[in-house]
């Protein structure tokens, strides 16, 4: 069972131009939510990852995939 | 409201409220030497049940401070955002904190009982001041540490 997530929410976010609280905004959570999962502090949800994929327009695995994928 | 003046609004809130948990904590903490240091616990005069009504009043709101997160008159957006995903973690990753500190405060008291005699309102007022002040620590630890980095 793993315990962390590797991300690329802030690689994908800032390559579509959105701020953090931009982000944070159109998922409808903090900003504080947004930059601890990028920083791989928090593993967010499988609701708020499919939000955050939604919002992006890209697909939730390429956001985040299990370090040996 | 501006959608990100709500969220920069939200922040503001989230930050101070970690603040204003981490005060709160530490005063309710220091307050405790009135109860160790004149013998209040033990004692049956009318002033000692009015500080342990004043510390219990105290408790009961940090408790519910901590439950709800505060914030309680604010528009159902920023609130929402003040209790979202991350907080709620931080939350029951506090109060896991809070339950582990009064298991340790407990049996020290179990301990320190066979050798001197500590009474049960002592025992209680030790587990509860504990298991209130730890998880306001955490949560103001963990809520402010999200925010590093950004």
């Amino acid at each position: 069972m793993h315990e962390r997530l590797n991300n690329r929410l802030r690689e994908v976010r800032t390559g579509k131009g959105l701020t953090q609280a931009d982000l944070a905004d159109r998922a409808g959570v903090s900003r504080k939510t947004i930059n601890t999962v990028e920083n791989g502090v928090f593993v967010p949800s499988t609701i708020l990852a499919l939000t955050l994929a939604k919002v992006l327009g890209v697909g939730v695995e390429d956001l985040f995939q299990l370090p040996d994928a | 409201m501006n959608e990100v003046n709500r969220v920069e609004k939200a922040e503001r809130l989230s930050k101070r409220r970690a603040r204003i948990f981490a005060v709160l904590a530490v005063m309710f903490l220091a307050l405790q030497t009135v109860y160790l240091s004149n013998g209040a616990l033990v004692e049956a005069s009318r002033i000692s049940h009015f500080k342990i009504g004043a510390w219990a009043v105290n408790a009961l709101v940090l408790l519910v401070l901590l439950a709800t997160g505060g914030n309680l008159l604010r528009g159902r957006d920023v609130r929402g955002l003040l209790d979202d995903e991350s907080t709620r973690a931080h939350r029951r990753l506090s109060l896991v904190w809070g339950f582990w500190t009064m298991m340790a405060v407990a049996f020290g008291l179990y301990i320190l009982d066979l050798f001197e005699t500590v009474t049960t309102r002592e025992v209680l007022h030790a587990v509860i001041t504990f298991g209130v002040a730890v998880p306001l620590l955490v949560f103001s630890y963990l809520e402010r540490r999200a925010y590093r980095d950004a």
